[in-house]
């Protein structure tokens, strides 16, 4: 059956959110389009709310109960943290998620707690139906401290690069490590990457949002990486997905691992979604379905609370349903 | 050949990082007579910021590669036997895998048997690895390798009496790998693997290979590196191996500064130190006498790889870098800055210095002797000697001597003062101060081997763009590329600072910030203390946020540590002065030279790093003895597009030529 696999969510008719039994979100910054799905959703049905908080440094989360609407208080976020990798797999099957339609919110959820929720959903747990939704913003706020080559103020600071949990992997032996960055606006979000991992120039591929969320976008992003291309000369190969579409990602990603099983080298490839969380959503669902030759990593960085984003663009709802069955996306209908 | 038709510029210094030189790496290794011996029955505890060659040194001395370098081309094997005594594993701390075994609901000392595990899984599969390829190559037998495999298997919880060879006992160790990852991205539902206990299998295995070889005083070596990366708890069970030597096994650590999160062993009350367990080397440090050659050394063997200068023999004046980059000449550079202005622009400034000498005669022969003069040099150095109120007789006396080509104080007042006098010049005349020279390079450098090969790569990469450098017909590379290169290396690497984990973003506004005091205070007229690039701080006393930035930025080598060469004050008894890293002089225009300090009192520093804008931007003003703004215009990062554009468009601005 031919199904469509992104929607605006302002156009989906009433009984799309009647539909849904469970919705999971979060607050992780502040931004106003954090409570933009929740204005659209209106008071077209009540289904069961979660909220879902992530630690970056601890690995805990919370999962607590909210009414639609609301966010709970930081004291009930905090004595219900739990660390993420021991106990998020049990708190979902005993909220009955399996069977069930399942809306994720992803603009205010941290990227590794949605890479480990959606493994669970893939490998063990499979809801009836599993919908993504994800606000565009209006446009960032520029930086306030003007300390280095980015436009806009979208991290506070780094941890660095550590294990992701649920995706620890060793690095292949005796194969070729080829990255794909995934680059947003911070330049030296992918080139710490690349450093770090101690990529040749020649395997490194960059997938750009293009086009990005507003007309022009991408041109801020080129240039936010422009020392990175040309420190690792990476503008030689350079895919483009639309900066809101997980697919189109995927897409790119499935052509960056074609090209390297044509060219006959063993290699490994390495996920670096730096981007936007479309894109990161598409490595992750990517990531699951080539657990032998893909690693996921992941730089961690520390929102910046306070100066991200002002107001909000598009929802768009991403169909997942029959994604998170398929090993195969690519030949897979629109 | 690129899109023009044009064959492609080969860069000898596109490759940075050992791992990437290949195979045949060892045909890359420099400096076997500074880091020779350095390997021995003691652990070594290798040292250095990133770049600094502690991966090259360790996969140098890996077994792979010294298999290649003593392959015999008539016998087509490997005389590895014959000629090491080690076999050397290498083990790297990737960040993202070391880090997956903590947290998960589990205490360190619960992760400890999981780590030791894996660990151990790990280094007996290198071994067992090593010990097939032997057996393979036909360099030993292994008559008892059913045996041997048998007997250690068993320790990972196998039937041994399946596992007859080395290969056998790899796959069976590869899976045992994989079960613990998978385990550990699983903890709630898969179950606990068997667990090896920590070291031992991997003490005996040695043990067993070395006696099967039959080599005396053969060893394997594991070289531990990114240490660093590794939790607390498994930097412990690193130690406790360094602390407890075995005949057949020794355990190296390859580090950053500041990387030891302990020196504690898994054992109560217990510690490693240095020389008594380990014996330490400070790579920036101890190879900075001979860092010259050991730089000559690395880039020789890179041109060597160049077809047109393959032929050269080694030791080949042709293949020496210094004579592409030459050496830094300030006269060229003072030349340079006042090519293109006719007027002087400190010609007020002298005359109103000159008017202030009573003596109408003095202040005319001054005044004619500066004007027959025609070196800027000296007569800007004169300006400073006035603006330093030195007296005018002495000036003019030294002055006409030094013109008379006699011995006079001007070559000493030039030696202190010459390249202070130059970043004068350049605020005078708006220019840029020009960064070029081996020397110059050597210093911007900064002990840093990788932080030259970049340079060298951009420098020969616009070589190629701007001037159509080839190699077998050009042998030098301008001033105008060498300078180009050093800046956009060195904006390159302040602007990653951030990047750099845990505090990546203090780190950056601290640099941006001393940078711009530095760079104020080498514009100051009077240059009574030139060259001011770095400071004191007593690291005992600072705050611990502050103290968290210094050991960070050491880690990092955004800052070199040096003992504190001159006691300023009776506080001063003890401690470090701290080097911002030359790479970072062409951005902020400051000296590269290690020259003069500044003195930085506790609550200043505290206040850089972490106090509000008004407190920041006013210790800023203190110390620059200028008006510097505010903290945003301190922390504002030059335009790199502006400069870049360039880069993307030369192929253009050739073609309109």
């Amino acid at each position: 059956m031919k199904v469509s696999r992104t929607y605006d969510a302002q156009s989906l008719a009433p009984s799309f959110y009647q539909s849904i039994d469970i919705f999971i979100f979060g607050t992780v910054t502040d931004e106003e389009r954090n409570r933009r799905l929740v204005a659209l959703w209106g008071g077209k049905s009540l289904p069961t709310s979660y909220h879902l908080d992530y630690d970056l440094e601890t690995e805990e989360y919370s999962l607590i109960a909210a009414p639609l609407g609301s966010v709970p208080n930081d004291d009930s976020v905090r004595s219900a943290k739990l660390d993420i990798t021991a106990n998020m797999r049990n708190q979902l099957n005993s909220l009955g998620v399996q069977g069930k339609n399942v809306l994720v919110d992803i603009t205010g959820i941290s990227q590794p707690a949605i890479f480990y929720m959606l493994k669970l959903l893939y490998e063990d747990i499979h809801p009836a139906h599993l919908f993504v939704a994800y606000t565009e913003p209006f446009r960032y706020r520029a930086k306030s401290l003007p300390s280095s080559e980015d436009v806009f103020e979208l991290t506070e600071r780094f941890i660095g690069l550590r294990a992701l949990p649920g995706f620890v992997r060793k690095p292949a032996e005796g194969k070729k490590s080829v990255v794909a960055l995934l680059i947003g606006f911070e330049g030296k979000r992918a080139k710490y990457v690349c450093d770090t991992l101690e990529i040749e120039s020649d395997d490194i591929r960059v997938v750009l949002g293009f086009p990005g969320f507003r007309p022009g976008w991408q041109y801020l992003a080129f240039g936010g990486n422009q020392s990175l291309f040309e420190q690792f000369q990476a503008h030689r190969f350079v895919w483009s997905a639309a900066a809101n579409d997980p697919f189109e990602a995927y897409s790119a990603l499935y052509d960056i691992r074609s090209n390297q099983i044509k060219s006959k080298i063993n290699s490994e490839l390495i996920l670096a979604p730096v981007g936007t969380k479309p894109h990161s959503l598409g490595a992750a669902i990517f990531a699951l379905h080539n657990t032998s030759d893909t690693r996921l990593v992941y730089d961690f960085p520390v929102k910046a609370r306070r100066f991200r984003s002002e107001g909000y663009g598009i929802t768009w709802i991403y169909n997942l349903s029959w994604l998170m069955k398929e090993t195969d996306v690519k030949n897979s209908s629109k | 050949m690129d899109n023009m038709g044009n064959k492609a510029f080969l860069n000898p210094f596109s490759i940075n990082r050992a791992e990437h030189l290949g195979a045949d790496l060892y045909r890359y290794f420099a400096g076997d007579n500074i880091l020779g011996g350095l390997l021995s029955s003691k652990s070594l505890v290798l040292q250095g910021g990133r770049g600094s060659g502690k991966t090259m040194f360790f996969m140098y001395h890996a077994y792979e590669s010294k298999k290649r370098q003593h392959m015999d081309s008539s016998t087509k094997g490997s005389r590895i036997l014959e000629e090491e005594k080690i076999l050397g594993i290498y083990f790297k701390a990737e960040p993202d895998l070391v880090t997956g075994f903590r947290k998960k609901g589990q205490e360190a000392e619960w992760w400890l048997d999981v780590f030791g595990h894996y660990f151990n899984v790990t280094i007996c599969e290198a071994m067992c690895h090593i010990a097939a390829d032997l057996k393979e190559s036909k360099l030993t037998s292994f008559t008892d390798e059913a045996k041997i495999c048998s007997s250690i298997s068993r320790n990972f919880g196998f039937d041994g009496t399946g596992i007859t060879t080395f290969k056998q006992f790899a796959e069976n160790l590869e899976a045992d790998e994989d079960e613990v990852l998978l385990y550990i991205n699983n903890i709630d539902r898969q179950p606990k693997p068997f667990l090896s206990q920590p070291s031992r299998a991997m003490r005996r295995f040695a043990t067993m290979l070395v006696n099967s070889i039959g080599i005396e005083g053969l060893v394997f070596h594991v070289f531990v590196d990114e240490f660093e990366n590794l939790e607390f708890y498994q930097q412990q069970l690193i130690n406790s191996l360094i602390k407890n030597p075995d005949r057949c096994i020794v355990f190296d650590v390859g580090v950053r500064k500041r990387g030891f999160k302990t020196y504690t062993t898994l054992a109560e009350n217990e510690q490693i130190s240095a020389w008594n367990d380990f014996r330490p080397f400070d790579l920036e440090e101890e190879i900075s006498n001979g860092y010259s050659n050991f730089i000559q050394e690395i880039c020789a063997k890179r041109l060597r790889t160049m077809p047109e200068l393959s032929d050269y023999e080694e030791g080949d004046e042709r293949l020496r870098i210094d004579s592409f980059l030459g050496s830094f000449d300030i006269k060229k550079e003072v030349d340079l800055i006042v090519s293109d202005r006719k007027t002087i622009p400190y010609i007020k400034e002298l005359e109103m210095r000159l008017a202030k000498i009573i003596d109408p005669d003095e202040r005319q022969r001054l005044y004619e002797a500066i004007a027959k003069n025609d070196d800027p040099l000296i007569n800007r150095l004169t300006l400073v000697l006035l603006s330093q109120r030195k007296k005018a007789d002495q000036i003019l006396s030294e002055l006409e001597k030094y013109q008379g080509g006699l011995d006079s104080k001007y070559k000493e007042w030039l030696h202190n003062y010459g390249l202070g006098v130059v970043f004068l010049l350049c605020r005078d005349y708006r220019q840029r101060k020009r960064y070029f020279g081996y020397d110059t390079f050597l210093q911007l450098s900064s002990g840093i081997p990788r932080y030259f090969i970049q340079l060298c790569f951009y420098a020969f990469e616009y070589a190629s763009k701007d001037d159509n450098f080839a190699f077998g017909t050009d042998n030098k590379i301008s001033i105008q590329v060498q300078d180009k290169a050093a800046y956009h290396l060195s904006v390159s690497k302040v602007d990653e600072i951030d990047t750099y984990p845990p505090v990546g973003h203090k780190l950056k506004r601290l640099v941006l910030i001393l940078g711009r005091i530095f760079e104020q205070l080498h514009k100051r007229s009077s240059v009574s203390e030139p060259e001011i690039n770095h400071f004191y701080i007593d690291f005992d006393a600072v705050s611990e946020s502050a103290k968290e930035v210094l050991n960070s930025g050491l880690m990092w080598a955004v800052f070199q540590s040096r003992p504190l060469t001159k006691i300023k004050s009776k506080e001063q008894t003890r401690g470090l002065e701290y080097h911002l890293n030359h790479i970072y002089a062409p951005y902020f225009e400051i000296s590269y030279r290690r020259k003069r300090r500044l003195d930085i009192s506790i609550a200043e520093f505290n206040k850089l790093v972490d106090g509000n804008e008004a407190d920041a931007s006013a210790v800023a003003q203190k110390l620059g003895k200028v008006k510097l703004g505010g903290l945003m215009d301190l922390l504002q990062f030059e335009d790199m597009q502006a400069y870049q554009i360039d880069l993307w468009s030369s192929d253009e601005s050739k073609q309109n030529l």
